[in-house]
């Protein structure tokens, strides 16, 4: 079962194999998981939206189109979902005289981590601090940058497969990362300009 | 350089901790996918039964009938159906965008509950709304009413059904503005007020009961028209007109007991407020973020934040975001220079993109905002703006008691600062901050007692 590609085990799991949905399961839930925190900024409200997300796909199996990647149909299923949860539970962008995004005093910063070329990136992964600053400054910023941000530079997506997913052109996608990306260090106070 | 920070940006993104689910997160996906997988077996097996009874019916009692007989049969039968589901719609009006203490009591049960968002609201239902509280009562596409604080309003009678339709409401106490939409244009739309019956002509109207000695309703209209009509029957008939019709920009008043006055233009400053009209049964673009407790002039000097919506259409103008990059930047450095450039270009924005869905908020931020960087004249300015231009407005009670504070405790000014509490006690006695007023005079009393 672990050699099958996506779309065969999606055809299989159409057909009823149960354990084919299994797998499937077991091979996305962690990215949709993590694609759908991103998104909204809540695990609780991700777990729950990633959960309908698998039952949206057992239930629509029927008209899943082999042909099409399973991944980028997952993805739109996902997208759409996060949306929707933004949108009802009226999630706010806020505007705080007096809530910094980064403390002071703090031993190391993320503005330190991007910008510094000696830091070492994977410092990230072992620090809560620079994860939740992370997380904070994404979450502030609009949703059509968040969800590039999440798709390209945290899951490693190529323009191509983001752009399938959001159903735009690949430069939409490659202009929106980047100003993405420069709204996201503004926030962090790194000055930067439009890379040429 | 910027293209090396930009490679780095994707490294240490990429390196970010990846979230793990929750130890009970498959267990619950998979007692969630049973009972999908549940109810798809039943539905399944509800088709084929169906499907069985049809086949039976087909081959054992029905003759094979003409094509023409079977359209014609097919045809009556959809007509049937969606005759059927366009009066099973619900007449019932939803309540929205609930903001404080709504209480509603149903004839049945004869006790006051809390209502809940979303909520369908019934015949008999009386909905009450508290102090500095208000709701939307929509029925999508037909009408959608906005009652205000210390609002109490008995629904009727709700039949919009088959075309024509009737929606009836007491007025009991209070004002309410109602916005008819194009579903409801060949329906009736009546409120019933001690003084008058207000009916609408396809419209959007103000219904304000006036309490004193002499109980008034006001009625104004911003679109269309209203059909006004006394509830007192005048002895001499040709003395006094008992129905008026109120056209667009007009307003009447009717006093209990007598026929309603000739129908007088409104003036510049009762317009702006049936602006509010337009934002019934919509989202707020806009919000501070208080809570609707009586301290709520403290939080917002604290300064509260503002909250913008991410809904589309984004109504807020495009340069705000440069703006909200720099606030972060004067945040971030604690720079004086930089938190004044900042409320300067808000300020600046409000000026050059004036819209009533989200000035009062804008300002109200404006003025917080200069109080917190110590310029205590110019938080008074904008808090007087706010007066001057929306002294309708729901919050702008708090732009009154704000002023007082700043003169009591910043400016050293008693006397203005009685002034300004004065003025929230007299101009808007049902507030949260009439509360804190009285309040907070009531200790200065008892301190001046001890001393």
């Amino acid at each position: 079962m672990n050699s099958l590609s996506d779309e065969n085990l999606a055809r299989m799991a159409k057909e009823g194999d149960r354990k084919a949905f299994e797998e499937l399961f077991g091979r996305y839930k962690k990215p949709i998981l993590n694609f759908i925190y991103r998104v909204i900024g809540n695990k609780e409200t991700a777990e729950e939206i990633t959960q309908e997300v698998f039952i949206r796909v057992y239930k629509n199996l029927n008209i899943f189109d082999p042909n099409r990647k399973f991944s980028s149909w997952i993805y739109v299923i996902a997208r759409n979902l996060a949306k929707n949860a933004l949108r009802d539970r009226v999630y706010f962008r806020d505007l705080s005289i007096e809530a910094p995004i980064a403390e002071k005093g703090k031993a190391i910063a993320l503005k330190d981590v991007i910008s510094d070329p000696s830091a070492k990136p994977d410092f990230v992964a072992e620090s809560a601090e620079l994860n939740k600053e992370a997380q904070a400054v994404l979450n502030s910023l609009p949703l059509k940058y968040r969800e590039v941000i999440a798709m390209c530079s945290v899951q490693g997506f190529t323009y191509k497969e983001a752009a399938a997913v959001i159903g735009c052109s690949v430069a939409t996608v490659a202009i929106r990362l980047n100003k993405a990306k420069i709204m996201f260090m503004k926030k962090l106070g790194i000055d930067i300009k439009r890379p040429r | 350089m910027d293209r090396e920070i930009f490679d780095r940006f994707d490294m240490v993104m990429s390196a970010l901790k990846a979230i793990e689910p929750t130890p009970s997160f498959d267990f619950e996906f998979r007692r969630r996918l049973n009972e999908v997988i549940e109810k798809k077996y039943e539905a399944s097996a509800f088709e084929l039964m169906a499907e069985r009874v049809a086949e039976s019916f087909r081959y054992a009692l029905l003759p094979k009938v003409p094509v023409l007989v079977r359209s014609a049969a097919t045809f009556i039968v959809l007509m049937a159906i969606g005759l059927y589901i366009y009066s099973v719609q619900p007449s019932n009006p939803l309540s929205l965008h609930k903001e404080g203490v709504v209480l509603a009591m149903s004839p049945k049960d004869a006790a006051w509950r809390e209502v809940v968002s979303r909520e369908r609201l019934k015949v008999g239902d009386i909905i009450m709304t508290e102090r500095d509280s208000q709701i939307d009562l929509v029925l999508f596409n037909k009408y959608a009413i906005r009652m205000k604080a210390g609002t109490k309003l008995r629904i009727e009678e709700l039949t919009p059904r088959y075309g024509k339709g009737r929606a009836r409401f007491s007025l009991l106490e209070g004002k309410m503005l109602a916005s008819i939409g194009t579903g409801f244009k060949s329906s009736s739309f009546i409120i019933d007020t001690e003084a008058a019956v207000a009916k609408a002509l396809g419209t959007k109207f103000v219904v304000n009961i006036q309490k004193d000695k002499n109980s008034k309703t006001d009625i104004s209209v911003l679109e269309g028209e209203v059909e006004v009509e006394s509830r007192f029957r005048p002895k001499e008939i040709f003395l006094a007109k008992r129905t008026v019709i109120v056209g667009a920009g007009q307003k009447t008043e009717v006093y209990v007991g007598q026929v309603p006055l000739t129908p007088q233009r409104l003036l510049e400053e009762e317009w702006r407020q049936l602006e509010e009209l337009y934002q019934i049964g919509k989202k707020p673009t806009v919000m501070l973020l208080l809570r609707n407790t009586t301290d709520r002039v403290e939080q917002l000097l604290r300064p509260c934040p503002i909250y913008i919506s991410d809904e589309k259409p984004i109504e807020i103008p495009e340069i705000f975001e440069d703006i909200a990059i720099k606030i972060g930047e004067a945040v971030k450095t604690q720079d004086k220079a930089k938190h004044l450039e900042s409320v300067r270009l808000l300020e600046k924005m409000i000026k050059e993109y004036p819209n009533p869905k989200y000035d009062v908020q804008f300002l109200l931020y404006i003025g917080a905002y200069y109080e917190y960087l110590s310029d205590h004249k110019e938080a008074v300015r904008i808090f007087e703006k706010v007066l001057e231009n929306y002294p309708n407005s729901t919050l702008a009670s708090l732009a009154q008691c704000a002023i007082g504070i700043i003169y009591e405790e910043k400016l050293n000014n008693k006397e203005k600062a009685d002034m300004a509490y004065r003025l929230v006690l007299t101009r808007y006695p049902n507030s949260l901050e009439a509360i804190w007023v009285e309040k907070r005079l009531g200790i200065k009393k008892l301190a001046n007692n001890i001393k």
